[in-house]
């Protein structure tokens, strides 16, 4: 699988996104499969989708958008973080 | 020596009462603009991130707040911390259709984010365990309160 490229949103496009995205990249890297993930705050999802595979976001995105979108706390809370990286690995492997 | 700028005793409030939400976040805010963390604009600018973009976390039993702002409103970082008698409610961060009672808020004031994102790895990665949260919010000693979190910071 060639690299994929994740967009991690949250509110302010800071604190929280940085903690999903270093988690994402761990964990992604222990299932082989090699990402690169940018950050952004939520009002600037349009304008950062160009060759995004997948959107992991922590806060509600609009609903319009055209890349698939993975909605969860998992990365932060710890709860149901195995379920999410499944559902991560399919969305990725689906495209 | 990142956890040491972070966590701080005299940032810490134990077993506090307030009514509404944004009450704890004034609270915590004053606590860190007297001691020169955040601008004066701080406040005002988590209480407008928190309506719009709400940062309650449920956890199950013990349920966490981590409000924060814009890095340009920070001078250095640091966090406060108040763990509530009676729970507060919060908007669910990811669905703020939702509220949940809140039992501990950290407000976190960042400026660099990446170089801390070890910590907040370490405190959110903290939150699935469902003993210490029980036993940091059942303190009443902030001394106690630090030493326990800094258990477990890796």
């Amino acid at each position: 699988m060639l690299r994929k490229r994740i967009l991690v949103v949250c509110g302010t496009g800071i604190a929280t996104s940085t903690v999903v995205a270093r988690k994402l990249e761990e964990k992604l890297k222990e299932e082989g499969i090699d990402i690169e993930t940018r950050q952004c705050k939520v009002v600037e999802v349009e304008s950062m989708l160009e060759n995004v595979d997948l959107i992991v976001a922590t806060t509600p995105v609009p609903d319009d958008i055209k890349v698939p979108v993975i909605r969860t706390l998992a990365f932060l809370t710890g709860i149901g973080e195995d379920e999410a990286i499944e559902e991560i690995v399919r969305g990725l492997r689906g495209r | 020596m990142v956890f040491k700028e972070i966590v701080k005793e005299k940032l810490i409030f134990v077993q506090k009462n307030f009514k509404e939400n944004s009450d704890v976040i004034k609270f915590l805010s004053e606590e860190l603009r007297e001691k020169s963390f955040v601008k004066e604009s701080f406040c005002d600018a988590v209480l407008e991130r928190e309506k719009k973009y709400p940062t309650g976390l449920y956890l199950g039993k013990i349920n966490v707040a981590i409000p924060h702002a814009d890095i340009k409103y920070v001078n250095k970082p640091g966090m406060a911390v108040a763990t509530l008698q009676k729970p507060i409610s919060f908007r669910k961060m990811d669905d703020p259709t939702l509220s949940i009672p809140v039992h501990i808020v950290f407000l976190l004031a960042l400026v660099d984010p990446n170089e801390y994102v070890k910590f907040l790895s370490s405190l959110t990665r903290s939150f699935s365990d469902e003993s210490f949260i029980s036993l940091i919010y059942s303190l009443d000693d902030t001394e106690r309160f630090v030493e326990s979190i800094k258990k477990v910071i890796k």
